[in-house]
């Protein structure tokens, strides 16, 4: 397989970090009662994560071992704050709606994660894909869970009211915390479903290679 | 180690190495500030955008307070239409809180004709600050009428009595100031009454009976965790309470309502009483006692019942002062067909 679709394939589906990897819980729990926020967040954190992947795989060779991890902070940090100013300058509503959220970017294990796991033993433009990808299978998830929490929770879809039915608790941290972890159930066993069929597929596949040749001979 | 060694170690590798990150980021962050800053000026645009729905062009007024339970912390005139944007502080929310409110005060022909919006801004303390829906915040716009002063009981769609009360303050507030500025000022008439400092002296009115006697019909302000009463009492030409009647309960709770002294709910408590028997009640004449200080009213709803006490207190010792003098007119306010109302 190509090794940038695998590396896509990974961030968005097989090591999607919200539903498989189960990281960057905080943000995601404390946006996902709005879906103009979650989105925002998920967005923010693919610009954060491809450039801070670009940056730390091109510095890989540079870095001494023992100091990496404090750069790597220190570089995320810097990100952060650009994010921060950019934000604030041309998106004032989306800064305002992330909040503290937004300088708690710094500590996202995916972030930290990807670095140390693949943008330190990795090519900058693999490091780019897999931060693109990482971030976009993030905001994927993020925005799912951001529509279907606003919407069951206050009737309403990025801002505009729908319908007058609400289930209160679901525009909670605690509600985020049950569609997440339905989220989960659902995502894992579509993956586990595919999986399966792909092997039967694959071993019929096998079966008939096997009798055509038993044939052949 | 050597100098020579010290310079070809890794220890002095990871010190350049992260000299070298610090400063490159450093260097960035400081042009990024410099291009991307928010100045205080475009803040403000943003912010009066935010609550006035538009861009305005502004000019700052001088602030001043005419309301005890507000502070006016900044106001503009709205230069295009000639309405007032004031950024009030209402007191008295919930445990001695505070919320802090944009108002816009519609003006037109140098008069206040309206809210037009009530956006909040901040507050202190008020935990259920999110219970005060659009909705209600609405309301202000909605009930206005001429000298109409917010009480808390008016506002719909929010369960929070004190967090409402610092709200209302804060609107009444920027009303008061508004129109100050614009000269239309209104007579408290018991601003110069004993026991006033939890008495709503611009909501309180009192009426004079046929037989010579008085009904009060008192707010109270909020103290810590209840928000104000609305008591009525009735005094008689000694003095003494005649009827107390408790209207509105502004206990947090039910909880609370039924921690209040029972004589201070059917109003036993005060009647038959003048101003030294009520006096008597507590020790140390009309303070606010604690809740374990053995008094008669600390009950475990102490605060509650202490506004209760204060009302009976501010009518009984203000009965005087509103007795009909020589000259036929009362010691406050204009005579009335059934009485004298502070409106």
């Amino acid at each position: 397989m190509n090794k940038y679709k695998k590396i896509t394939l990974d961030g968005l589906i097989y090591q999607n970090p919200t539903f498989m990897l189960v990281l960057g819980t905080c943000p995601t729990l404390g946006l996902i009662s709005s879906a103009f926020s979650s989105m925002g967040m998920g967005l923010t954190v693919l610009v954060v994560l491809t450039l801070s992947n670009i940056i730390i795989s091109a510095l890989r060779k540079v870095i001494p071992s023992a100091v990496r991890i404090p750069c790597y902070i220190v570089i995320i940090a810097t990100l952060v704050t650009f994010a921060r100013m950019f934000l604030e300058k041309f998106l004032p509503d989306l800064y305002d709606s992330l909040g503290g959220f937004l300088a708690l970017i710094v500590v996202n294990c995916i972030i930290l994660g990807r670095a140390e796991a693949f943008a330190n033993k990795n090519g900058v433009l693999e490091s780019a894909a897999d931060g693109i990808a990482n971030g976009l299978g993030f905001t994927v998830a993020l925005t799912i869970m951001g529509v279907i929490c606003e919407f069951l929770g206050k009737g309403s879809l990025f801002g505009a009211q729908i319908m007058e039915f609400k289930i209160g608790m679901l525009a909670t941290p605690a509600g985020a915390f049950l569609v997440y972890g339905l989220c989960i159930a659902v995502f894992v066993y579509i993956i586990d479903g595919f999986e399966r069929w792909r092997r039967v597929k694959a071993n019929k596949l096998a079966r008939e290679n096997l009798l055509n040749a038993k044939e052949a001979a | 180690m050597t100098v020579k060694q010290f310079f070809k170690s890794t220890a002095f590798k990871c010190i350049i190495t992260l000299t070298c990150v610090l400063l490159v980021s450093g260097i960035f962050l400081t042009i990024m500030n410099g291009l991307l800053a928010v100045s205080d000026a475009e803040r403000f645009e943003r912010a009066i955008n935010k609550i006035y729905g538009k861009s305005v062009k502004t000019e700052t007024v001088a602030v001043a307070n005419y309301n005890d339970n507000a502070t006016i912390d900044e106001a503009y005139r709205v230069k295009d239409d000639g309405n007032y944007l004031i950024k009030s502080t209402g007191k008295g929310g919930y445990d001695n809180g505070t919320v802090t409110c944009w108002i816009v005060v519609n003006v037109s022909g140098g008069a206040v004709k309206g809210i037009d919006k009530v956006v909040i801004e901040s507050n202190k303390g008020q935990s259920y600050i999110d219970r005060v829906s659009d909705k209600a915040l609405n309301q202000f716009t909605e009930l206005y009428t001429d000298g109409i002063i917010y009480t808390q009981d008016l506002i719909t769609n929010a369960t929070v009595k004190g967090t409402k009360t610092a709200i209302c303050n804060a609107v009444n507030g920027a009303l008061d100031f508004v129109n100050a500025l614009l000269g239309n000022v209104t007579e408290d008439i018991y601003a110069e009454f004993d026991f006033v400092e939890y008495i709503e002296t611009k909501l309180t009115s009192h009426e004079v009976n046929e037989d010579g006697s008085i009904t009060f019909h008192i707010v109270t302000k909020g103290l810590k965790e209840p928000s104000g009463f609305k008591v009525d009492i009735t005094i008689n030409a000694d003095g003494v309470v005649t009827d107390y009647t408790v209207t509105e309960n502004g206990s947090t709770s039910n909880t609370y309502v039924g921690q209040m002294h029972a004589g201070i709910l059917d109003g036993t408590l005060f009647e038959g009483k003048d101003f030294a028997g009520i006096e008597a009640i507590l020790d140390n004449g009309i303070s606010l006692p604690s809740d374990n200080s053995g008094t008669e009213i600390s009950t475990g709803a102490t605060h509650s019942n202490y506004l209760c006490l204060y009302a009976a207190a501010f009518a009984t010792k203000n009965y005087d002062k509103l007795i009909v003098d020589d000259g036929g007119n009362e010691g406050g306010g204009e005579t009335d067909e059934g009485g004298t109302e502070n409106e």
